[in-house]
């Protein structure tokens, strides 16, 4: 979700431009770290963020309820990524899509970036190790992590325009919380099973064709495509 | 397998039950529209101007056109980097700093 300029008081504004600051600050470092212990790290990094570009940015159409919205793509670069180099990511495309392509704006960027960049990344990246703990295959952790992540930037959104709406008394924080929810969810439910199956697949995908990739991540620690033929 | 079942059926009845499409006015309107729409009936409040105005004529189809074209060719060069070259021999094949080889199966 982009929120327009002026959606946002001023406080809010900037309380989400400090908070995402610090998150990508520390996704700063990891790149430049990563990029000399990692050979492929750069590649995929140009990969993932022309993908989470192009994802956040396309608006798919939904049939069961004639209106469309775009997934995140950020659980899916948080797995590959790691979650602070995402939030990078986001900020790039989402500054991007700001600028040229009237999605977003500069004053509500930082509330963007945290909720697409910071909470999809933290939440995919979350959900993807506690499956991969409970014992599910490489994909379906995946697949969960897309799912979830997404419905999760949708919800920060939700809180973000509810906390910041400009000019509004005597509507409960909760009541207008479930007012933007209400509106997000009937379209973004379909679209974050899609965004599920596209992480699911990914990750399912690089494990078969190039382990490696994963091994050297500490994504998986095996040299087998453990999960990679149930992929979701 | 079961909980995959339950999860993507939980998911779906979920997502089925939700009143749907309630405030579209234009078929495949986005939801970003929605909520713009339904920010400015609540709060009287409407966004700002974006920088750039993309409904002039062709430009918003230009930009687009531009920036799917450029995500793609920057997605395409890198893939075939990663997933695209085959090794057609042992001097093809890529070493690891670690010493291993990543040789694709088959």
């Amino acid at each position: 979700m982009h929120i327009q300029d002026g959606f946002l008081v001023g406080k809010w504004a900037v309380t989400w431009y400090g908070a995402a600051s610090v998150f990508v600050a520390k996704g700063i470092y990891d790149i430049t770290r990563r990029t000399k212990e990692v050979i492929m790290y750069k590649p995929l990094l140009g990969l993932v963020s022309a993908a989470v570009f192009f994802i956040s940015l396309l608006p798919i159409p939904v049939p069961l309820t004639g209106t469309s919205s775009h997934p995140a793509g950020t659980p899916m670069a948080a797995i590959l990524l790691g979650p602070f180099v995402s939030m990078v990511l986001s900020v790039v495309a989402l500054l991007l899509q700001a600028i040229f392509f009237a999605h977003g704006g500069l004053s509500t960027l930082g509330a963007n970036v945290f909720s697409m960049g910071v909470v999809g990344s933290l939440v995919g990246y979350g959900v993807f190790r506690f499956g991969r703990r409970i014992g599910l295959s490489l994909g379906f952790a995946a697949c969960m992590a897309g799912i979830l992540g997404d419905l999760a930037v949708y919800c920060t959104t939700s809180l973000e325009l509810a906390l910041g709406m400009p000019g509004v008394h005597g509507i409960s924080l909760i009541k207008a919380f479930l007012t933007f929810f209400t509106l997000f969810m009937p379209t973004q439910l379909p679209l974050a099973l899609v965004e599920g199956l596209v992480t699911g697949g990914m990750v399912s995908y690089i494990a078969r064709v190039r382990p490696d990739i994963l091994r050297h991540l500490g994504l998986t620690n095996k040299p087998e495509t453990e999960g990679a033929n149930n992929a979701a | 397998m079961r909980l995959r079942i339950t999860m993507v059926s939980l998911v779906l009845i979920f997502s089925l039950l939700i009143p749907l499409a309630a405030y579209a006015e234009q078929k495949w309107e986005g939801t970003d529209d929605l909520v713009d729409r339904k920010m400015e009936e609540v709060s009287g409040v409407f966004a700002k101007e974006p920088l750039i105005d993309i409904s002039e004529g062709n430009l918003g189809l230009f930009l687009f056109a531009a920036g799917g074209f450029t995500a793609g060719t920057i997605f395409g060069y890198q893939w075939r980097k990663l997933f695209g070259e085959k090794v057609s021999s042992e001097d093809d094949q890529r070493i690891l700093p670690d010493g291993g080889c990543n040789c694709p199966k088959g």
